[in-house]
């Protein structure tokens, strides 16, 4: 039962995590007062950068930028660290591990054990790694927290992304909260009845049935969701907020200063 | 000449066999207010997406606004558009309404994708959040609302494009006696404005401040009659004898106002 009211924090989390990166959106910042268009080419600029860079100094540099960024955009630290941080590098970690070994990259020896070694090419190839992929996602949260979803979704429109893929996004977006909401009651009111501490498989043929029954409210709940919105105009094209059309002078200047910091530090190098 | 919906003979069978309506035959006028009652699964909520066309009836005909809409006419979305514009629904659950990131967003659905330029749309948007009194949760997500919120901003994302006819589907269910005046407050608002109501509802209390006239379903019409002919046994016949002395409360408090 500990697993079921671990997973039922995670949600309540998750929910309300996404709803403070909508707020955070709302703000009044420096970020938030560019256009969500000029916003997806300097972010996309600066990765490319942290992508293509062999300069683990460029790589400071850029995580810098992203950080002065969130903070005049009074985005909360705690919150922009905690997922630039914890999570992602994280998950490089494991990405990387294997690349510190010897039989993936042969170099000098740090430590040996039972005939494999630890390089020092792996170690610096893995950090290298760690920070190439915390820079970029540093700039990649920052979008995503200062820009509300419908937005980023006209951003992409703008672009030329395929329509379907913007499709998706913005559907799963919508069911995303629908689901979570009731996926957390039928949790609670399955742990309401629960009399006394239940064991590990006795708990799994309880909450088998939810997984069913969140399948057939999903159906029904789409089906719902999909007549809303055909009631209110929708149709094969997908058309977004147009509160924000105009790209104006404030954000093309932002992504002029932002070329220009590509160009200098591309030069530089 | 004043209809707006006809329905001839209309039934709907659920694809798991659950007859939801079956030979119902109306006709709403415009201006006109009116409350479908009955049982929890009498078909209400059926009857309601059948003539606000978004469900084609399986057998009988629909009339919009002097055009029959026959199920092939029903498929094809791109036609059926121009009358989108005329309709509006809110659903039961205000959930399935509400689904972008802010209360402004989804105010603003219909308008975008009726294609309504930008000055036309924050203008209208304003305007209805005000007349509704949700200025102050424009910026909020929906699923931090409360009940009567909700349903207000629901019902705000359909007055928006003003629609001539606008179907509600248990409005106040679920809700609070202060959030159910406002509810009250924003459909009469809705009559005023000379447009045509249809309530879904099994709230007695509602009724008789909304309509003028009542349709008793159960998977049938079993009345359909102006307020004032409706009898308490009437409403007795659908939910049991206790309903008459709720009725007739209502009903006294009706004549009194």
């Amino acid at each position: 039962m500990k697993f079921i009211s671990k997973t039922l924090a995670e949600i309540t989390s998750f929910i309300s995590a996404s709803i403070y990166t909508e707020k955070y959106a709302s703000l009044n910042g420096l970020m938030q007062k560019i256009d969500a268009r000029a916003k997806l080419v300097i972010v996309l600029a600066f990765i490319f950068l942290a992508v293509y860079t062999s300069s683990i100094w460029v790589l400071a540099f850029l995580f810098t930028i992203a950080i002065i960024l969130s903070i005049s955009s009074r985005i909360s630290i705690r919150h922009y660290m905690s997922r630039v941080l914890l999570f992602i590098p994280l998950f490089t970690s494991i990405v990387a591990i294997p690349s510190i070994f010897s039989f993936i990259t042969p170099g000098e020896g740090i430590i040996s054990f039972f005939g494999v070694s630890i390089t020092y090419e792996g170690v610096r190839a893995a950090l290298f790694l760690i920070a190439r992929v915390t820079a970029a996602v540093s700039f990649s949260i920052l979008l995503i927290t200062t820009t509300r979803w419908n937005e980023l979704m006209n951003a992409m429109l703008f672009f030329k992304i395929p329509k379907i893929f913007v499709m998706i996004a913005e559907m799963s977006y919508r069911y995303i909260f629908l689901l979570l909401y009731s996926f957390q009651n039928m949790m609670l009111s399955a742990k309401s009845r629960a009399v006394s501490g239940i064991g590990a498989t006795k708990a799994w043929k309880i909450y088998a049935p939810i997984m069913g029954a969140m399948f057939i409210k999903t159906h029904e709940m789409h089906e719902k969701v999909y007549l809303s919105m055909l009631s209110r105009g929708y149709g094969v094209e997908i058309k977004g907020n147009s509160r924000k059309m105009r790209i104006d002078i404030g954000s093309t200047a932002a992504i002029a200063a932002a070329f220009l910091t590509v160009i200098a530090v591309y030069m530089i190098l | 000449m004043n209809e707006i919906v006809m329905a001839d003979n209309i039934s709907y069978t659920y694809p798991n066999g659950t007859v939801a309506i079956e030979d119902i035959s109306l006709t709403i006028c415009r201006g006109e207010s009116v409350a479908i009652v009955g049982p929890n699964g009498g078909g209400k909520s059926t009857l309601l997406l059948v003539l606000s066309l978004l469900l084609p009836p399986d057998k009988g005909s629909i009339t919009f606004m002097n055009e029959r809409i026959d199920r092939k006419k029903f498929e094809n979305e791109a036609y059926m558009r121009k009358f989108r514009k005329r309709i509006g629904i809110v659903f039961q659950e205000p959930d399935v309404q509400l689904f972008s990131s802010t209360v402004y967003d989804d105010i603003a659905f219909a308008p975008i994708h009726f294609g309504w330029n930008e000055e036309k749309i924050k203008d209208k948007v304003n305007n209805v959040m005000k007349e509704l009194g949700i200025e102050h949760i424009a910026e909020r997500h929906p699923y931090e609302l409360s009940g009567g919120e909700k349903r207000l901003a629901t019902i705000a994302s359909v007055m928006v494009y003003s629609p001539d006819i606008i179907f509600l589907d248990e409005p106040t269910s679920n809700l609070d006696y202060e959030s159910k005046e406002l509810v009250i407050k924003a459909i009469n608002s809705m009559k005023e404005k000379r447009k045509t109501v249809v309530v879904a509802t099994h709230d007695m209390e509602i009724i008789p401040e909304i309509a003028e006239r009542m349709i008793v379903l159960n998977r049938r019409i079993i009345k359909d009659d102006s307020m004032d002919n409706i009898s308490p046994e009437d409403m007795g016949a659908v939910w049991g004898k206790k309903a008459i002395k709720f009725f007739e409360f209502f009903m006294e408090q009706r004549h009194k106002n």
